[in-house]
């Protein structure tokens, strides 16, 4: 099922054992810091992760990768988040009208890109082939961002209509995109160029969508209202905004935060 | 015709119960309670509500029926055969209940996806595809409601007693007579649990759906890939569609009654 | 038509070899203490068993090859097992429409066939769980016999019947076997019925056949003491020796008695020699009798002592032991009850021998 489904439920576990260790000074116990982050985010934050913690012993951080829509959800009904981080301004918009956020700061940019399986069965070259009839085309679902700047790609191209009637699945994250793609099961697919990573490059091919149809996806990242490590939320956001973080993310294959 | 002995119930036992029942019942009734009430009528009526509803019978009636053709020669091997390895069978054919239904989705692009093991051939040679079809659907679906079939089947095939069908034997009847007449007859209501059950799993199938099937409106978005669909946009268009496929569920097994536990 | 049936088989230590023959129009009852092999051998006779050898030859016709579905046999057996989800009308007629003859009239003929057999017509539709011991009895009668079968087997068709139903159903019984025109197998352990249904009585001891014969054959000259026991007389068995002239001394293992000389038999040592003597034919004495003809005086404690009626059976642990009968008089006078002592005698003439063949 959901894999963020027991990493929630531990979360949650756990965020209510920290009001017990809040506002008073730290005594040397540990603190949580629970992060909700875009799945395309999964590769690059878990290594911010694990640097933010040697940089600040006595702070564990936590993840909770998913699909942004669905992240905003849970965050608005459940909170049990300090840190979210979205693949795209919309979703953000929902967290800071309920429950409210601070520090809010825009920390990376990413670009589409086309990918099929390496024996391209699909015979695909530009965005306008995907609109061939019989293309089986994979997709993120209609509210998860990078499905919908997908949408707003072939929109660009002039080729919404066909190609939507090419989708032959609406999957749940850009993970799930690609591993249908890496396995052959579908002709194309739709998601970041950060998705491309070392490991993923050699399964797939990939096609370049030119910028005049491309989309440019802005990554916005705040601290939740309501969470009790205010200040290490706080903290992490600079990370990320900062120096490492961003030749983190640029490693990772990210594009570097708009200029503000 | 026994009469049963009504013997009275340990309080303990029966305080017992009650928790372990509110554990089941509290989650269900905190979805009838939760339910945008106002709506139901548009939610029911809604296009796309119809369209999971009749894709998510179909591809579970299916499944349930693929479920017995296949399930019973197996469940009668099992119980009728004597070989080597036959526990061993048993526990291969029984095995998508205890794996994670992912897990049986990857298993099943492994072998009948696109490049898999038999889809490779089933493709390139018979122009079929599996993934992204209703027929997907439907072979995810029986791939995870046949180990229910099976135990359902085998058990009732080895309470029967193999007198009678010695004494139909000798009256002279046929073997194809005494499966027809005496075997399936007093078969008959354990195999109909053993179907039922399959299908109420295949109703509720969703990981490995999602897995090898994919998730498409129309032809592969079963009802419970519609929930999970809807509840992060809509949630509570997710809970009214999760009530109705609880509300199916619970009419067939409310049906089932006790057929299950007795003979 | 004949039958001739045999039947090798052996199974977890227990080895079967028996014949059996029959002619059409004949009841032969396997008669046998339990576990003696009976109900095997009945099953291997329908094919329901398997044997390392059978042998089923009805007239010249060798049913052995054939499944069980293709003899024509009708069977009772001994748990009935009739089908639990079939009426009592629809059991009866299960051989008939078994062989694709038409509803209505297998009913048909079943109603008329369960009617003939005292089964109540208001209960046709009852399901056999639903059914009286004698009920259920008629019932699995009816579906042996209607499909008209060439050899009708019985297995202990009453031993599940508490004794009033059994009496019900013995005239039934009775009249079914006796109109039927086939060869009829009925196994049992109840001599009573075995004396009373059959014509002849092929006896079956451990997986062997002890003894065949009419039940007045086997009534006058037992051959074991399973059918000593049954038929209620003493039987010795052992070597024959020459005594004086024309008397000899019988050796058993169990004790010695002095016998007349079979008039006309070789006067020489044989072995294999049986002897019965009929309780009534053996006398009681508080003490030694003396200057009697009796050849045999036995002396031993009481075992025990049976009133049947007016007359009682004293079981008495001598050498060899003893079975006799006495009025009930004798008992009060010579007080006679377990654990006394007594002496029994009977003459030589009274022990009737029967040497080997």
């Amino acid at each position: 099922m959901r894999r963020s489904a027991p990493i929630l439920l531990l979360i949650a576990l756990a965020a209510t054992a920290c009001p017990l260790e809040d506002s008073a000074p730290t005594t040397g116990a540990t603190t949580q810091l629970t992060v909700f982050a875009a799945s395309s985010l999964t590769a690059a934050f878990t290594r911010i992760g694990r640097d933010f913690e040697t940089a600040n012993p006595g702070t564990t951080v936590t993840f909770n990768f998913g699909p942004s829509d669905g992240l905003a959800g849970q965050i608005e009904t459940e909170g049990a988040a300090d840190v979210f981080a979205s693949a795209s301004p919309t979703w953000m918009d929902q967290v800071e009208t309920n429950p409210g956020i601070s520090d809010r700061g825009d920390f990376a940019q990413n670009r589409l890109v086309i990918i099929t399986p390496p024996d391209d069965p699909g015979g695909i070259g530009s965005l306008r082939d995907l609109a061939n009839p019989g293309v089986q085309l994979v997709l993120a679902a209609e509210g998860v961002p990078v499905g919908d700047y997908a949408r707003e790609a072939l929109g660009n191209a002039g080729v919404a209509g066909p190609a939507e009637a090419n989708v032959v699945s609406n999957e749940e994250d850009d993970a799930s995109v690609v591993a249908k793609i890496a396995s052959g099961e579908a002709d194309a697919g739709i998601v970041y160029v950060s998705d491309v990573s070392e490991q993923v490059a050699p399964t797939v091919r990939t096609v370049e969508i030119p910028d005049e149809s491309n989309v440019v996806a802005t990554y916005p990242i705040a601290a939740v209202t309501g969470t009790s490590n205010l200040s290490e939320a706080r903290a992490f956001v600079s990370y990320v905004t900062g120096t490492q973080g961003q030749a983190t993310l640029e490693a990772y294959g990210f594009l570097p935060a708009p200029a503000p | 015709m026994t009469a049963v002995v009504r013997r009275r119930l340990h309080p303990i036992v029966v305080a017992l119960a009650a928790l372990g029942t509110a554990f089941v019942a509290v989650p269900l009734l905190a979805l009838l309670v939760r339910a945008p009430w106002g709506r139901a009528a548009a939610a029911l009526t809604d296009d796309g509500t119809w369209v999971a509803l009749r894709l998510s019978l179909g591809v579970s009636l299916s499944a349930a029926a693929l479920s017995v053709l296949l399930g019973f020669p197996i469940a009668w091997v099992l119980a009728r055969g004597r070989f080597r390895g036959r526990n061993l069978l048993r526990a291969v054919v029984i095995l998508p209940i205890v794996l994670p239904p992912v897990v049986g989705g990857i298993a099943l692009l492994a072998s009948l996806g696109r490049s898999g093991m038999v889809g490779r051939w089933l493709h390139d040679v018979l122009g079929i595809q599996l993934p992204f079809t209703t027929a997907g659907a439907v072979v995810a679906a029986t791939f995870v409601s046949i180990p229910l079939f099976v135990i359902a089947a085998e058990s009732g095939l080895r309470s029967q007693d193999p007198r009678l069908e010695d004494a139909a034997l000798a009256a002279g009847a046929s073997r194809g007579y005494v499966f027809r007449r005496v075997t399936l007859p007093m078969l008959a209501p354990q195999l109909l649990a053993g179907a039922v059950l399959a299908w109420a799993r295949a109703l509720g199938e969703f990981g490995a759906t999602i897995t090898f099937a994919g998730n498409l409106a129309g032809r592969t978005q079963t009802l419970p890939l519609a929930v999970y669909q809807a509840r992060q946009t809509d949630p509570g268009g997710a809970v009214l569609l999760s009530l109705l496929l609880v509300a199916m569920s619970l009419v067939v097994l409310v049906l089932l009654r006790d057929r299950l536990w007795t003979r | 038509m004949s039958l001739h049936a045999e039947v090798a088989l052996q199974r977890d230590g227990f080895v079967l070899d028996a014949s059996l023959d029959a002619e059409a129009g004949q009841t032969v009852a396997l008669l046998g203490p339990n576990g003696s092999g009976k109900s095997t051998f009945v099953q291997a006779l329908a094919g329901l068993t398997e044997a390392s050898r059978t042998e089923v030859l009805l007239d010249a016709r060798d049913l052995s090859s054939l499944p069980p579905e293709r003899r024509p046999i009708g069977m009772v057996f001994q748990d009935l097992r009739l089908f639990p989800r079939l009426s009592a009308l629809e059991n009866a007629a299960f051989p008939l429409r078994a062989q694709g003859i038409g509803k209505m009239g297998a009913r048909e003929r079943a109603r008329a066939l369960l009617a003939e057999l005292g089964f109540p017509a208001g209960r046709m539709h009852a399901l056999p769980t639903d059914l009286s011991g004698g009920e259920a009895q008629r019932v699995a009668l009816a579906r042996a016999l209607i499909g008209e079968p060439a050899l009708l087997l019985l297995d202990e068709p009453t031993s599940s019947l508490d004794v009033r139903a059994r009496a019900d159903l013995r005239p039934i019984l009775r009249s079914a076997i006796a109109s039927f025109p086939g060869v009829r197998v009925l196994v049992t352990h109840d001599p009573v019925e075995a004396m009373t249904l059959a014509d002849r009585l092929t006896i079956l001891e451990d997986g062997h056949v002890t003894q065949t014969g009419t039940p007045a054959q086997i009534r006058q000259g037992p051959r074991s003491s399973y059918v000593a026991d049954l038929v209620g007389v003493n039987l010795f068995a052992g070597r024959l020796e020459p005594l004086e002239e024309g008397a000899g001394r019988l050796i058993t293992d169990g004790g010695e008695l002095i016998v007349a000389w079979p008039p006309g038999a070789a006067r020489e040592t044989t072995e294999d020699v049986i002897a019965t003597l009929r309780p009534a034919d053996v006398a009681l004495h508080n003490a030694r009798p003396v200057g009697g003809s009796a050849r045999n005086v036995l002396h031993g404690q009481i075992d025990v002592v049976s009133i049947e009626g007016e007359r009682a059976r004293v079981r008495i642990a001598s050498e060899p032991p003893l079975v006799a009968e006495v009025t009930l008089g004798s008992v009060t006078r010579l007080g006679l009850r377990g654990g006394a002592e007594v002496w029994a005698s009977c003459k030589a003439v009274e022990l009737a021998l029967q040497l080997p063949a």
